[in-house]
Formats: structure tokens, sequence, C-alpha cells
């Protein structure tokens, strides 16, 4: 498996996850309910200040957990190409 | 494994950490030290599914982990939780069922701050099914020998740097193809729903379609099963009362049949898992007709609930630490 590096805050792959627009069923449990989570605050409110606050989030939360789930990162930025 | 109060009492003196499950009676007898525990007397164990009320269930922590924190948590302060876990390692938390803290968890918790950035697993204590409304769950930290029938108990464990924490699920469930449900109103007992965009009375739906609820609803988190048992319905209050609440903006279905749900269950098994920590839905056990028979390697309490960052119905969690 190729390791890749966790795609920028601006990359528009994360706007598009936490917006619904790119479905994506991730492999790892907390991931997939992160990322339910975010969706859901971004259904509820979809201003563009939430949107951003949904995108640092999971981004931040993709960075802490880097090391256990590449899997899920890999199969994201492929989606992002 | 199963082991009895004087067994347990010498590994406490020990200073093992324990995870402990069991009857009331037997709890009380323990002594203080590194342990939490909650009241179910209903196990998984190497021998097979029994209910036992003359024995605990203990999960032993590996002996590299570090207890930081064992600590009460009321309805009020679980969001505290995330904040008060080490930064590598996992938390365990137990709840007495039916208490105001495991409403509000159930609730909250997949709105608290920083709830998925920490791993957090655990379950909820529950009673002989006899004796349901008539004996109040309880939960119990091992530091202070203190007993709760309203707040949860958490330990916190902190890891060493080259270890991490997974926690996974196994449901069985998958959604089935039939109709989408939502839910404008939240919480465990619920009137109303949407179904493919049309309001409905949900009991009422319920029996015109005569849906079996032994099977759950199954939300779709971005590929995690989420589950939400049925309790039953209120014919004369036209609601349906669940083990777990709904959440709006979601999208539920009713779980796809599964034709024979023992064999299922055991075919679907996970194998080649070494869980420091599992626990298993009273509903498998009681649907899956798991008495007397192993489930290998992941045995557990049997429980009221279970908590993979939030409550699941119907579901086995497990937790697993791994090397990076």
């Amino acid at each position: 498996m190729v390791n890749n590096m966790l795609p920028t805050k601006t990359h528009t792959i994360w706007i598009d996850l936490v917006t619904g627009k790119c479905s994506y069923r991730c492999q790892a449990v907390p991931a997939s309910m992160m990322l339910a989570r975010v969706i859901r605050s971004v259904q509820r409110d979809s201003s563009p200040e939430n949107v951003q606050r949904c995108v640092n989030e999971i981004h931040d939360f993709f960075a802490r957990y880097e090391r256990v789930l590449q899997q899920d990162i890999n199969a994201i930025f492929g989606l992002s190409h | 494994m199963l082991i009895t109060v004087e067994q347990a009492t010498q590994r406490i003196q020990a200073g093992e950490v324990l995870l402990l499950a069991g009857d009331e009676s037997l709890l009380k007898q323990l002594p203080q030290g590194t342990w939490i525990g909650g009241t179910i007397p209903y196990f998984m164990s190497e021998t097979g599914g029994q209910c036992n009320t003359e024995l605990l269930f203990a999960h032993t922590l590996p002996k590299d982990v570090r207890v930081t924190k064992i600590k009460h948590y009321t309805e009020t302060e679980l969001e505290q939780i995330p904040d008060d876990a080490p930064e590598n390692g996992f938390s365990v938390i137990i709840i007495p069922a039916t208490s105001a803290a495991h409403v509000a968890y159930a609730q909250n918790a997949p709105s608290y701050p920083n709830i998925f950035f920490k791993p957090i697993i655990g379950w909820i204590a529950g009673t002989h099914l006899a004796q349901v409304g008539a004996v109040t769950p309880k939960v119990f930290n091992g530091h202070t020998a203190e007993m709760s029938d309203q707040a949860s108990v958490v330990m916190h464990v902190n890891l060493p740097s080259d270890q991490v924490a997974l926690i996974n699920i196994f449901n069985l469930f998958e959604q089935g193809d039939g109709d989408e449900i939502y839910f404008e109103e939240e919480g465990f007992s619920i009137n109303n729903c949407v179904v493919n965009g049309k309001p409905y009375n949900f009991a009422q739906y319920l029996l015109e379609k005569k849906v079996d609820i032994k099977y759950p609803l199954v939300a779709d988190y971005c590929g995690a099963m989420v589950n939400v048992s049925f309790q039953g319905i209120d014919i004369e209050n036209r609601t349906v009362n669940l083990y777990a609440p709904v959440f709006a903006h979601t999208a539920y279905k009713i779980a796809a049949p599964i034709e024979d749900y023992v064999s299922a269950f055991q075919k679907a098994f996970p194998e080649g898992v070494e869980p420091i920590f599992a626990c298993n839905c009273i509903l498998n056990y009681l649907y899956s007709e798991l008495e007397g028979k192993k489930t290998g390697a992941i045995v557990g309490p049997m429980t009221f609930g279970e908590v993979a960052y939030q409550l699941l119905n119907q579901t086995l969690v497990y937790l697993e630490i791994k090397r990076v």
C-alpha cells in the first residue's frame, strides 16, 4: 500500500466530504462516526463558517490518527484525483 | 474470565487493573483498588454464554498501561470525559441503565466536543431480566468504593507511545432494502416519522408493515452500521419505545432479515482478534440463543447497551491495542 500524505485543509476534498458531496464509507469505526458527525452538523447548519469549522475538525481528526487511518486516508486522497 | 470474589480480591490486592461485571452483592464485597465495575449477570465466557450470579467477569488490563483517573460523571459532567482522557490511551465507561447519565449520554454523546478524538468504549449496566424495574443497575468506582445508580463511572487509561487503542464493532445487521425512515423528534420514545417523504405515526407504520421488531433500525454512519433496537410498541399511546435514541437528519432502515439468526451470528463472528475488552448485547444473547454456546476469544458481559464512542444496540464492541 502506498502511504499518501494527508491533504491540506484547503484541499477541496474536505469540503466535499463534510457536505456529503463525496460519499465515502470509512473502514475504521471512529473515522466513520466522526465523518457522520460533521456531515450531520453541516446538514443542520450549512453556513460557510460551520462548513469551515467541520473541515477543521475532520482534518484535525485524520491528522491525529494518520498512523492508524492510512487505509481510509489513502482512499480519500485517491478520490480527490 | 469468570472468577470468584476471592480471586478478584486477590487480583485487586496484587495491584492488577480490572474491569469487572457481576451481581451487585458480589461487587459490594470487593476491596478498594484500581478497578471499575457494573452490575449484570449475563456473560459470554470461555465456556459459553451463561447467566451467573455467583461469579464475576474480569477483564485484566495489560501491565504496561497506566490508569490516570477513575471518576464518576453525572449527566451534566459527561462531556468532560474527553478532556480528562489521556492524550494517548483510552477510556472505559459503565453507565447504569435508565439512569439520568444513560439518557444524557445516549442523546448527547455524538455531539460532545472531541468525543471521537479519544477512544471511549464501555457498556450499560443492567440487572437480571426478571428484576428489571424492581432493582436499579449499579456502577462501582473501585478507587473510592463508591456505588451509583445514577452517575456513570469512567476509567481513563494511558498507553505507552508505541501503542494505540482501536475500537471495533461487530454488527450482524445491515440496512434492508425497504423504506427510508427519518425522524424529526429525537429520543427513546417516538410518535412520528417520515417515510419516503410522507409523515406517518411510527407505531402505525410498524404495525401496518408487520415489521418484526426483533430486527433493529439501522443507520449507515459513513460505513459503520449503527443499530437502534426496539423495546416495544405502545399501541394505546401510539408510541414506539427504543433502547437508544434516534437522531434527526439520519436515514434509518429496518435491518435486512436474517434467515437463521443463531448460525448467522456464529458464522460472522470475528476471528483472529485479541481484544483486551469486549462486551455484547443482551438482545444478541437472547435472539441468538447464545446460552451455552461459545464465541471464541471474544468474551465479556452481555449488556443493556454498548458504547463505542456513542451508545449502540445489538452490537458487539471490542478494544484492541496495536503497536505503531
